[in-house]
């Protein structure tokens, strides 16, 4: 699959670009100059983890986050302590795996009894969550059959919300949760995903939020580029994780 | 299937109707809506609802994705139309109705999550007229009550009449909207009479 995406190119130039930031000193040492960006910095760090890479000035400034308590601060929105102990986990920091559904209680998701009240930040905190219950769509999240009922509904419902609005990057993710969660493709769900697909621009990028074709005729040429990637290269990794995700979804089928 | 607990639906028709009931419109517009309302409130406390017999114009439906990204302009001609469509026009198998029903509870729970209302009423009094039921339909019709003022008329606009200065009577702005809402919460009280009727016609049938 990831062969057919010519992924196994493209990830070794990604793994070569968080090798290169994580061995930039001048980027090492701000997790400790500025701690309340710690998380932040040693993230990259935390996925080169796994795959053995190991760095004597990270692992110390991590030793330091996590004695500080701040990692671990109670003032953190839900599926934000989702996010870290996910990557925690993976960077094998945890002895075991999180327990996913103590986590998932405290998330607006799961408190969510409509999808009338979610905002877009909330709708964002919503596909995230899902990220990181389905492993970045590698398994389908643990629900019983009326709470995978509740979520698919809420999904759907916000499916056609942002679909309506054109809000392309929210539609690719919660698309990509869709696949996750193996949700049956209703001929709502297929149209906004052709909807999607037929957003992608000939240049090859996913429109972004704040992209006005518009805007950018009258902006210089030689700004074009610069313009296109601040806007789109959200959306367009979006794109690309729902392409590799629909090929990912089929080995998800019982 | 019924939408909202009665009780909730029947309190907030009755306060509607009061509030129809205490307001004295002078031209004949304002009159006729008034009039409107308040058969509605009627038929919707006796549980027959209001179904509107549409006229015998035809109508197609867009395809679903002109109907999920159309211009608000076109969504309510659409709604329009189907108000105005003969019996026959508006009736569709069950598959169709399967997916119009939740194309129609979709893109009205969006209008509803953008704050236009008034939108969300025009939808669910059309998604009745088709016959269409579906969870998120039941959403927009609780979304639709949650308008109400403690006056009983409904639409919050308070916020949007601290901007202008109008020399109309201070129930004027509201009156329109009520109507409307009170018009699809009576479509859709038609609908649910609909298949108590059919369920009875069945019953005898039977027995």
């Amino acid at each position: 699959m990831a062969a057919r995406l010519g992924l196994p190119h493209h990830l070794r130039r990604w793994r070569r670009f968080l090798l290169d930031r994580c061995e930039d000193r001048a980027f090492a040492e701000l997790a400790r100059r500025m701690p309340s960006y710690a998380y932040a910095i040693l993230l990259p760090y935390l996925t080169l983890r796994p795959t053995g890479y190991r760095s004597s000035f990270h692992e110390e400034s991590l030793r330091l986050a996590w004695a500080s308590g701040f990692l671990f601060a109670v003032e953190v929105v839900p599926h934000r302590v989702l996010d870290r102990e996910y990557f925690l986990w993976k960077a094998g920091l945890r002895d075991s795996e999180p327990c996913w559904s103590t986590l998932y209680a405290n998330t607006a998701l799961a408190a969510a009894k409509d999808a009338l009240h979610i905002d877009r930040e909330a709708a964002y905190a919503i596909t995230h969550t899902l990220f990181y219950l389905s492993d970045w769509g590698r398994r389908v999240p643990p629900f019983e059959e009326e709470e995978y009922a509740r979520v698919t509904s809420i999904l759907d419902c916000l499916v056609v919300h942002y679909w309506r609005l054109h809000h392309w990057d929210l539609l690719g993710e919660l698309l990509v949760n869709r696949l996750a969660l193996l949700a049956p493709w209703s001929p709502l769900a297929t149209g906004a995903s052709t909807a999607f697909l037929n957003a992608w621009r000939p240049e090859g990028c996913v429109p972004g939020e704040g992209l006005e074709i518009e805007g950018l005729e009258k902006a210089p040429r030689s700004e074009h580029e610069s313009i296109i990637f601040r806007e789109c290269y959200h959306t367009t990794l979006v794109g690309v994780f729902y392409c590799v995700s629909t090929l990912q979804s089929r080995s998800l089928r019982p | 299937m019924i939408a909202v607990t009665l009780n909730v639906r029947e309190l907030a028709i009755q306060r509607a109707q009061q509030w129809l009931e205490g307001i004295s419109p002078l031209t004949r517009e304002a009159k006729a809506l008034r009039s409107l309302g308040l058969l509605c409130c009627s038929r919707i406390l006796s549980g027959r609802g209001l179904r509107g017999r549409g006229g015998s114009a035809r109508f197609r439906l867009p395809t679903t994705r002109d109907f999920v990204t159309g211009e608000r302009a076109k969504t309510l001609a659409v709604c329009r139309s189907i108000s105005l469509a003969s019996a026959r026009a508006r009736s569709m198998d069950p598959k169709r109705q399967a997916v119009w029903s939740e194309t129609f509870g979709g893109v009205a729970l969006s209008y509803a999550r953008a704050g236009d209302p008034s939108t969300t009423a025009a939808l669910l009094r059309a998604s009745a007229q088709l016959g269409l039921e579906h969870p998120w339909l039941m959403e927009a019709e609780r979304f639709l009550l949650a308008q109400q003022t403690p006056e009983g008329c409904f639409g919050l606009f308070a916020r949007e009449l601290q901007m202008v200065r109008s020399e109309e009577p201070p129930w004027m702005p509201y009156l329109n909207f009520s109507v409307e809402v009170l018009w699809a919460l009576a479509e859709v009280t038609a609908l649910h009479a609909g298949h108590e009727q059919g369920n009875g016609d069945r019953a005898e049938g039977s027995a």
